[in-house]
């Protein structure tokens, strides 16, 4: 069948009979452009890209089977993915899962129970798709500037993050050779790590270091893997900034990204404002989620105070 | 002349089948202990792999029912289990509720042991590791009672059900001579 295709088989795997069937009952075209399948208990399936509510209503049985199957029927072996409130499964799809939460005794999540909804994202990897971004950031042959990615939230800066990684792992053009990357993947969303192995392409001389806390990460990778390239994803606090400036006077070139709608209000912030001021950071890259998710609207740079339009 | 071996044949035939009978009521004594501490053996490894190496279920059960001899009922079981568990959508206590219903043959515990499976079924798979291995150790703490219990019955009944198989074909040989 040639939705088959379309839909990867651990996900076809995934959903109960009836669910599935009602899936592929729909035109080729639409289910091409499915991100997500969204199961809340008593309400319709919803498929999110097209924004289709198929005709079966969830229900216990439904969640129930899907839970099963996504767990092997083993809750506990998952224990540690549910606190983070997603699993990794292989393709590096990811399902999310939303109930009721129960904390442990030191206030974090220790576990979620009575799952209500459960949200199955379908990765699509753009293989290539940082190509134009790639020959914008590379320096020399051998160097690539460091950089910032910003948008607004699914505009793709995490798929050109990933790809980014593979072409400089792999040492892809216009890079002339494979970069020691190091890959600080605290959501294991660039790779989408599963039992410690990526499930993306992220280039040959790429380390993951999964789940890891961002500031952390980037001491750590400093101290043992001595990477040329460190790539994380959303930077945000005070911590993250000492970390990337530790980096940039180890010589140490980054990619990563942060949410913001504009380039004001990227510079509002104040972690990045002080990582502009310190020259950490080289350029920003303005990513758009039209036409297509990970356009690259605007590349910008700062210097002597002020942000320009860069031209390469 | 014939009527003489018929006779004989016919004691001897008795004989053998009510001794059978009475030696396969004691093999079931004799069995029981035997069965009961394979099943905790294996329970034991299956807390240790939720324990220690969160494995998920299916491949544990798999690779401890590897462990047991081809004729042990704890193989049958925790074999069946885990190759249900293998299609989507099963959950783990329906899978071992059934796998006890069609191996029930297989070995010769009590209902009231296979009871105790079926009440420690209901976590299976559904809790956290730390709630399944505590199930695991009430279920052994219970399942060592019984066994205990087994032991008991078997060294009191294993030899009068003998005995008492051969002496009631002796006696029925006799009485219908």
């Amino acid at each position: 069948m040639q939705t088959t295709s379309l839909f990867p088989a651990t996900i076809l795997h995934l959903l109960p009979e009836d669910v599935g069937k009602s899936v592929l009952s729909q035109s080729g075209v639409m289910l091409d452009g499915v991100s997500e399948i969204r199961l809340r208990i008593g309400r319709r399936v919803q498929l999110v890209g097209p924004d289709v509510f198929l005709p079966v209503v969830v229900e216990q049985g439904h969640l129930r089977h899907v839970l099963a199957t996504l767990t092997r029927s083993s809750l506990y072996a998952v224990e540690a993915e549910l606190r983070h409130g997603f699993i990794t499964l292989p393709g590096g799809h990811r399902v999310g899962i939303a109930g009721k939460v129960v904390l442990g005794s030191e206030g974090g999540v220790q576990t979620v129970r009575d799952i209500s909804s459960v949200n199955i994202r379908i990765a699509k990897g753009y293989h290539g798709c940082a190509k134009e971004l790639a020959a914008a950031l590379c320096k020399s042959r051998s160097t690539i500037r460091s950089a910032l990615l910003f948008g607004p939230p699914s505009s793709g800066k995490t798929t050109l993050l990933r790809d980014l990684a593979r072409m400089l792992g792999s040492g892809e053009a216009p890079f002339a050779r494979p970069h020691r990357v190091t890959l600080v993947d605290e959501r294991s969303e660039i790779a989408g790590s599963m039992g410690g192995a990526p499930q993306f392409d992220v280039g040959l001389a790429t380390d993951v270091l999964d789940a890891c806390p961002k500031s952390i990460g980037m001491t750590m990778a400093l101290r043992s893997l001595s990477p040329e390239v460190v790539i994380v994803d959303e930077l945000g606090g005070t911590e993250d900034a000492l970390a990337v400036a530790d980096l940039a006077r180890a010589g140490v070139a980054l990619v990563g990204t942060a949410h913001a709608g504009s380039v004001q209000e990227l510079f509002a912030r104040f972690e990045i404002m002080a990582l502009a001021r310190h020259e950490a950071i080289e350029r920003f890259v303005e990513v758009s989620p039209t036409p297509r998710p990970g356009t690259v609207k605007q590349i910008y740079d700062r210097q002597r105070g002020e942000v320009k339009l860069w031209r390469g | 002349m014939a009527w003489v071996i018929a006779k004989w044949l016919g004691a001897a035939a008795l004989l053998t089948g009510a001794a059978g009978i009475g030696f396969e009521f004691a093999r079931k004594y004799r069995k029981r202990p035997l069965d009961l501490r394979e099943l905790m053996a294996a329970l034991r490894m299956l807390r240790n792999d939720i324990s220690y190496g969160r494995l998920p279920l299916p491949d544990s059960l798999a690779e401890i029912a590897a462990h047991f001899p081809q004729h042990s009922g704890t193989r049958h079981v925790f074999a069946m289990t885990a190759h249900r568990l293998n299609a989507a959508g099963t959950e783990a206590g329906e899978a071992f509720v059934d796998a006890l219903r069609q191996n029930s043959e297989c070995w010769s515990l009590h209902e009231e042991d296979l009871n105790a499976l079926r009440q420690f079924s209901h976590t299976m798979g559904a809790t956290s590791a730390e709630l399944q291995a505590a199930a695991i150790t009430a279920l052994l703490g219970e399942l060592s009672d019984r066994e205990r219990e087994a032991v008991a019955e078997r060294d009191r009944f294993e030899k009068v059900y003998r005995t008492a198989g051969v002496l009631i074909g002796m006696l029925l040989v006799v009485m219908l001579w």
